[in-house]
C-alpha cells in the first residue's frame, strides 16, 4: 500500500488554510460587531429591518431559482443529445460548453450586454431587454413587473454561465452509460412507457446529477457579483448589496447603517449557502453512479450518430454558448461615429485595441493588467495547489484508514470557501484583516489571499477523485520491480495525477485571472488593477469617447482569449471517462 | 400430430459495417420446445438473440413469432443479470409484473414467484448482496413474470462456477416446462446444452437449407 506522508507537517497546513479561510470572515464579523453593537445572532434576526436587504433577498432567491431552473431546462436537453450519439466532435463541443463556466464573469456580463442593447442581436430581433420597449415593455405594462427584461437577460447570463455544470455532471454519465440497463427496461412490462422508464431508470440514473448540477447553479446565481452589477442595475442581490455597502462598512461612528447591512446580509447568506452546500455534498454522495458504466466510444457505437433534432438542439446549444463571447470579439473592432443627436455611424478598427493597450482611458493599459493579472494567478497557483493537493491527499489517507467521517468533514470544509462567495472573502480581507492591520493595504500582493482562498476548494474537486482512482497495485508493481523510491513514486502514483494536476493548475491561474469580485473590492484604489478591473472600469466611464466601448471590449477578449487557451489546455490532460464535476 | 410453430426464422442477414455476422439463418421453435444454440464465442449467437426481441434490426429475411399477444410476447434473459441497483429484489421483480395491482397483490405474486426458484425471503434483499446465481434466478424470474411465448437465454449462466451452472441448467429445464414456456438458449458449453434442451442446434446448422434436428 502507498506510504501515508507524516502527519504533523500536512495538519500544520491543512490548519493554516482553514484558518486563513475562515479567519477574515471572523474578523470582519467582529469588526462589525463593534461598530453595530449587535451580536451575529442579532444580527440574524435583525435582518428584516435592515434597509433593502428583505427585498435584496426575495431578488436573490428568486433570480437563483429562476437561474436553476433554466439551467435544467437549456441544460438537460444538451447533455441528453451529447451524452447518447456518436458526435464526432464530442471532445471539442464538450469543451466548448464547458468554456463559459471558467469564464471571467465580467467578460460574460460584457458580452450579454452587447447581446441585449439597442444595437444587439436581440434588439435587432424585436427583444429589448435593456430599455424594455416592444414586447417586453408590454409584459411589464400589463403584469407590473418592474424590469422583466434585466430579470430575464440576468437568469439568461447565468444559465449560460452554469451550463457547463449540467454538461459536466450529466454527459459523462449517459456517454458511459451501459445500453444494457435501458435494453433490459424496454423488454421489461414496466418499461414499456416514456413515464416508466423516466421512473425505473432516468431519474435513478441522473437525478442526483442533476440535482447537484442545479444546487451548484443556484450557489453561484446566488453569489453571482458581476451579472448582476451590470445586467440588472435596479435590482440588488446580498452579495451586490454587501459589495455597495462595503466600501463605508467596519468604520466607527461612520455610516453605521452600512455595517448592519453587510453583517446581517453576509450571516444570512452564509446560512443559505452552507445549506445549498450540504445539499449539493449529499446529492455529490449519491452521484457516484451504482449503474455499470462502459468505454465512452463503446456506448456511443451502439447509439449511433445523432438524429436532426438532437443535432439541433446541440447546434442551438452551441451558438448560446459562443455568441456573448463572440459578441465581445467583434465589439472590440466595432467604432462608433457621430454622436446619437447628428446620426451614428460604425466602423471597424482596431483603435479601440490601441486605446485599451495605452492604456488611455483606464488606469493602466491592458499590458500592464495583464501582467499584474498572471503575477496575482502564478502567486495564487503557487500556493493553491500545493495546498489542495495536500488537503485532497489528506481526505484520501483518511479514507484509505477506515475513517470515513473525518473524512467527510475534512472535505465538507474544504468546500467552505464557496459557502462565503468571492464578494464575501473580498470584505472579510478588507473589513477584517485590514481594519485590524491597516499597513497590509499596502501589500501589492494582497489579493493573492482571496484568490487561495476561493481556487483551493476547485483544486481539491480535482485532485480528490484522481487521487482516488490510482490503485494501489500499481505503486505495489514499482516496488516488486525494485525501482527506486522516487521512481516507484513517478510511475505508481504521479503518473496518474499528473493530468489532473495539469488540470486543476489551469482552472486556478483561469479562476484567479477571471476572478472579479474581490479584486475589485481590494485594488480598485491601487495601482495593481488586474484586467477585470480593467474592464469594469471602462465600462463604468461615461461612453462619449466612441473608443470606451471597443476598449472595454478589447480587455475582455483578451481575458477571453487566455482563459480559452487555459481551459482548452486544461480539457487536453482530462482524463478519459472523467466523471466530470469541478 | 403436428406441433404448433411459436417462432420461425428464414434466411435472416446481419452484418456489422464490412463484417457479415449472420447469413442465410433458417430456424424454427415449437411451442412449449427447448432449443440449445451450440456455437463458439463471437459467432453470432448473441445478435440472433437481440435480433429476435428487436434489439438489433436485421437487413434481410423474416423473424415471425407466433402470438395473439402485441408485447412481452418475447422474455430475454441477458448474459449479466441486468437488477437496478436502486430497487432491493422485489422491486426489480415489479419491473416484469404486467397489470396493475395492489401492493397486497404485488407482494403476493412476487413472494410465490421466489418461492418458485428456492428463494423465500430474499424480497428486501439489495440486489448488489446476492451471488451470481440469486442473481440469475432473480432475473429469471422477472422475465418469466409476463408469462412470455418465448424466453431467450443469452449464455445467462456462463459467468456460474461449474456446479451451480448445472444446478441452475435442470431447474430452469424444470420451470421451462412447468410454465409451458418455448426456450432457445445460446451457449458454448456442450454438457449446459445437453442440460437444458429438447434438441440442440450447432451454429453452423443454423445455415444448411433444411435445418436439421
Amino acid at each position: 500500500m502507498r506510504q501515508i506522508p507524516r502527519w504533523t507537517p500536512r495538519f500544520v497546513v491543512i490548519f493554516a488554510y482553514l484558518t486563513l479561510a475562515s479567519l477574515p470572515f471572523i474578523l470582519a464579523l467582529v469588526r462589525l460587531q463593534v461598530v453595530t453593537g449587535h451580536t451575529p445572532i442579532e444580527a440574524f434576526w435583525r435582518f428584516g429591518g435592515v434597509y433593502g436587504a428583505s427585498e435584496a433577498l426575495t431578488f436573490t432567491l428568486i433570480e437563483a431559482s429562476a437561474s436553476a431552473l433554466l439551467t435544467i431546462i437549456i441544460g438537460l436537453p444538451i447533455a441528453w443529445h451529447l451524452g447518447r450519439h456518436e458526435w464526432r466532435a464530442a471532445a471539442w463541443y464538450r469543451a466548448i460548453f464547458s468554456v463559459p463556466f471558467v469564464m471571467p464573469a465580467i467578460v460574460a456580463a460584457m458580452g450579454f450586454l452587447l447581446l441585449i442593447d439597442n444595437e444587439g442581436m436581440l434588439f435587432a430581433l424585436g427583444l429589448d431587454f435593456r430599455t424594455e420597449t416592444g414586447l417586453i415593455g408590454e409584459v411589464a405594462e400589463r403584469t407590473g413587473w418592474q424590469h422583466p427584461g434585466h430579470f430575464l437577460a440576468l437568469v439568461f447570463a447565468h444559465a449560460w454561465f452554469n451550463l457547463s455544470l449540467m454538461i459536466r455532471f450529466v454527459e459523462p454519465t449517459l456517454a458511459r452509460l451501459d445500453p444494457a440497463w435501458e435494453e433490459q427496461l424496454g423488454l421489461l412490462a414496466q418499461g414499456q412507457t416514456r413515464l416508466g422508464r423516466i421512473r425505473h431508470l432516468w431519474w435513478p440514473v441522473l437525478g442526483p446529477a442533476v440535482l447537484c448540477a442545479a444546487s451548484l447553479s443556484f450557489l453561484f446565481s446566488f453569489t453571482s457579483f458581476a451579472l448582476v452589477k451590470w445586467l440588472t442595475p435596479f435590482n440588488n442581490t446580498l452579495e451586490s448589496l454587501m459589495a455597495k455597502s462595503g466600501g463605508s462598512a467596519g468604520i466607527e461612528n461612520y455610516r453605521v447603517d452600512t455595517s448592519e447591512i453587510v453583517m446581517s446580509a453576509s450571516i444570512v447568506q452564509c446560512l443559505i449557502l452552507l445549506a445549498a452546500l450540504y445539499l449539493t455534498a449529499t446529492l455529490q454522495q449519491r452521484h457516484s453512479s451504482r449503474f455499470s458504466l462502459i468505454s465512452e466510444s463503446g456506448a456511443r457505437a451502439t447509439r449511433g450518430p445523432p438524429h436532426w433534432k438532437g443535432r439541433l438542439i446541440v447546434y442551438s446549444g452551441l451558438i448560446f454558448a459562443i455568441a456573448p463571447m463572440a459578441a465581445a470579439l467583434l465589439a472590440s473592432f466595432r467604432v462608433r461615429h457621430g454622436t446619437i443627436g447628428t446620426g451614428m455611424s460604425y466602423q471597424w478598427s482596431s483603435a479601440g485595441w490601441s486605446a485599451a493597450w495605452s492604456g488611455d482611458l483606464s488606469t493602466m493599459g491592458i499590458g500592464e493588467a495583464l501582467g499584474h493579472s498572471l503575477l496575482y494567478a502564478v502567486c495564487t497557483l503557487c500556493i493553491a495547489l500545493p495546498t489542495g493537493w495536500l488537503l485532497a491527499s489528506t481526505i484520501h489517507a483518511l479514507e484509505l484508514q477506515n475513517r470515513p467521517k473525518l473524512a467527510k468533514a475534512l472535505d465538507v470544509a474544504t468546500l467552505l470557501p464557496l459557502a462565503v462567495s468571492a464578494v464575501m472573502v473580498g470584505l472579510g480581507v478588507l473589513l477584517g484583516v485590514l481594519k485590524w492591520m491597516p499597513s497590509l493595504f499596502q501589500w501589492d500582493l494582497l489579493p493573492v489571499l482571496p484568490h487561495v482562498i476561493l481556487t483551493v476548494p476547485f483544486v481539491v474537486r480535482v485532485m480528490l477523485p484522481a487521487m482516488r482512482s490510482v490503485e494501489p497495485k500499481w505503486s505495489e508493481q514499482a516496488t516488486v520491480l525494485n525501482l527506486s523510491p522516487l521512481r516507484s513514486w513517478y510511475h505508481g502514483y504521479f503518473s496518474f495525477v499528473r493530468g489532473p494536476a495539469v488540470v486543476a493548475s489551469s482552472l486556478t491561474v483561469a479562476f484567479s485571472m477571471g476572478e472579479f469580485g474581490a479584486s475589485w473590492l481590494l485594488v480598485r484604489a491601487g495601482s495593481w488593477d488586474t484586467l477585470s478591473v480593467v474592464v469594469d472600469q471602462l465600462m463604468s466611464r461615461p461612453k462619449f469617447d466612441p473608443l470606451v466601448q471597443p476598449a472595454a471590449m478589447a480587455a475582455a477578449s483578451v481575458l477571453m482569449m487566455v482563459t480559452f487557451v487555459l481551459f482548452f489546455l486544461a480539457e487536453r490532460f482530462r482524463p478519459e471517462g472523467d466523471g466530470g464535476g469541478f | 400430430m403436428e406441433t404448433k410453430e411459436v417462432l420461425k426464422i428464414e434466411n435472416m442477414c446481419k452484418s456489422f459495417g464490412d463484417a457479415n455476422i449472420i447469413d442465410g439463418l433458417q430456424l424454427s421453435l415449437a411451442a412449449n420446445e427447448i432449443v440449445a444454440i451450440l456455437g463458439p464465442s463471437g459467432c453470432g449467437k448473441s445478435t440472433l438473440l437481440r435480433s429476435i426481441v428487436g434489439l438489433e434490426t436485421i437487413d434481410q429475411g423474416t423473424i415471425e413469432i407466433s402470438s395473439s399477444r402485441k408485447t412481452d410476447a418475447v422474455g430475454y434473459l441477458f448474459q449479466k443479470p441486468i437488477l437496478y441497483p436502486h430497487l432491493n429484489v422485489a422491486g426489480n421483480i415489479a419491473l416484469g409484473l404486467t397489470q396493475k395491482k395492489s401492493k397486497q397483490e404485488k407482494r403476493a405474486v412476487i413472494a410465490e414467484e421466489l418461492a418458485f426458484v428456492d428463494m423465500n425471503g430474499f424480497e428486501k434483499r439489495r440486489v448488489e448482496s446476492l451471488s451470481g446465481g440469486e442473481a440469475q434466478r432473480v432475473a429469471l424470474v422477472r422475465a418469466m413474470l409476463g408469462q412470455p411465448d418465448v424466453l431467450l437465454l443469452d449464455e445467462p449462466f456462463s459467468a456460474l462456477d461449474l456446479d451451480t451452472r448445472r444446478d441452475l441448467a435442470v431447474e430452469t429445464r424444470r420451470w421451462l416446462k412447468d410454465r409451458k414456456t418455448a426456450a432457445i438458449h445460446v451457449t458454448h458449453d456442450p454438457e449446459e446444452a445437453e442440460l437444458i434442451a429438447d434438441r440442440v442446434i450447432l451454429w453452423a446448422d443454423l445455415f444448411t437449407a433444411d435445418e436439421e434436428e
